[in-house]
């Protein structure tokens, strides 16, 4: 049974690099755009928007990323809902697929490619898009991800930018992947690492199919700059200050004590570092702080939505599973 | 007291979360012990103490410094 985590050298935590350095890098990137776009990296949001007549845009996004689980299967599941993720925190539904690999060939041949490529292509499907194709490339370390085209109504795309106070926050997944994935790597946690990995394997459409129901004001995914990260790139695209009490926040079993624990992924330090918009409450253990800042593979939706509409998500919905309506996170968003 | 039992982890070149975790093997085999995890980077010096705590542990961390003299 191949472990697949035990073939990542560098990073080990499949950690993006660092906001901080990101940005800096971009301030130096020449901008290239033009009048049809209507999203993209300036705005901070989850992929890029073409428009192409007045009811239809392009969706458009990427993520690939060294292994966070041992299971190949589990491995390619993943990464499909991940770079799946994007399209669904537009408002948009995913059309095509491509496939992003690089990987040591005695992998290949042992039959380790395959596997992943059948995960990424069960959660495709389950997706209803289609994949039209990839490329791959010999590597050291095995990496994999997915290019992803949707499609979203050039009226209805979800931005960052929108919540208003006096709305309610809404995270369709538990947070807590980034420590989970540390103590899977350790087999340590059974309990929690099951949650973990279910969620980041599940995909956000329903999540994505009940909020079309409901008056959208910002939706963000939750994914590798934290919840903290994620909820202040909708606080300061909003112009709003998010107020989120800890206890609150679902979070998967043993998070906590994994965390005390010190099985803390370098990512979370390294957001914590980045994320400067953000006070923590001087009371609260300071294990919170690894749990806020804790990088998030595949994670769930967040929306900022009416508070007076939040019932109406969950009367009709209490039968759905809990991965797909969790808790009600979030509090009040005031001015800042 | 010399019978304590004093360990040795050196997770130098390894990278989250195989510090605590290699450090956790030898706490669990050795609960009542000196321990001493060598690191090479920041993150895995905060977890290892962390983990030290949460097990109850005196946690004390040390610099070490390298000295190389050449002709």
């Amino acid at each position: 049974m191949v472990r697949l985590t035990d073939y990542v050298t560098s990073g080990g935590c499949a950690c993006k690099i660092g906001p901080h350095i990101l940005n800096r890098v971009l301030k130096s990137v020449t901008p290239v755009t033009n009048e049809h776009i209507l999203a993209d990296m300036t705005g901070a949001d989850d992929a890029g928007v073409y428009k192409i007549s007045d009811t239809l845009a392009l969706v458009q996004t990427l993520d690939f990323f060294t292994p966070m689980v041992n299971d190949p299967i589990l491995f390619g599941k993943i990464a499909a809902a991940n770079a799946l993720s994007d399209v669904y925190a537009m408002g948009g539904t995913p059309l095509t697929a491509m496939n992003i690999v690089g990987f040591p060939v005695p992998l290949v041949e042992q039959g380790v490619l395959t596997d992943v490529l059948n995960g990424a292509g069960s959660i495709v499907a389950e997706s209803g898009a289609a994949i039209v194709g990839g490329h791959s490339i010999e590597n050291k370390e095995p990496i994999f991800g997915m290019s992803v085209t949707g499609q979203v109504n050039p009226n209805r795309i979800w931005k960052n930018k929108g919540a208003q106070v006096g709305d309610v926050l809404i995270l369709t997944k538990r947070i807590g992947t980034g420590i989970m994935n540390n103590a899977l790597k350790g087999d340590l946690f059974t309990a929690g690492t099951e949650q973990a990995v279910t969620s980041m394997s599940t995909l956000n459409r329903v999540g994505a199919e009940v909020a079309h129901n409901f008056t959208i004001h910002a939706c963000t995914d939750v994914t590798g700059f934290s919840l903290m990260g994620h909820s202040v790139e909708m606080a300061s695209a909003s112009d709003v200050t998010i107020h989120i009490k800890a206890y609150d926040i679902p979070l998967f079993d043993d998070v906590i004590e994994a965390a005390q624990m010190g099985l803390v992924p370098a990512a979370s330090y390294g957001n914590r570092k980045a994320i400067t918009d953000v006070q923590v409450d001087q009371n609260l253990d300071p294990v919170w702080t690894d749990i806020l800042f804790d990088p998030q593979t595949s994670g769930g939706l967040l929306f900022s939505v009416p508070a007076s509409e939040v019932i109406n998500w969950l009367r009709p919905y209490t039968n759905l599973a809990l991965t797909v309506l969790v808790l009600l996170v979030l509090l009040k968003v005031s001015v800042a | 007291m010399s019978n304590t039992n004093e360990l040795t982890v050196d997770v130098r070149g390894s990278l989250c979360p195989k510090p605590v975790i290699e450090t956790k093997k030898v706490s669990d085999a050795n609960p009542v012990a000196v321990i001493t995890t060598i690191v090479d980077n920041e993150v895995s010096r905060d977890n290892v103490e962390k983990f030290g705590k949460s097990r109850g542990y005196g946690v004390a961390i040390r610099k070490m410094v390298r000295i190389s003299t050449s002709l």
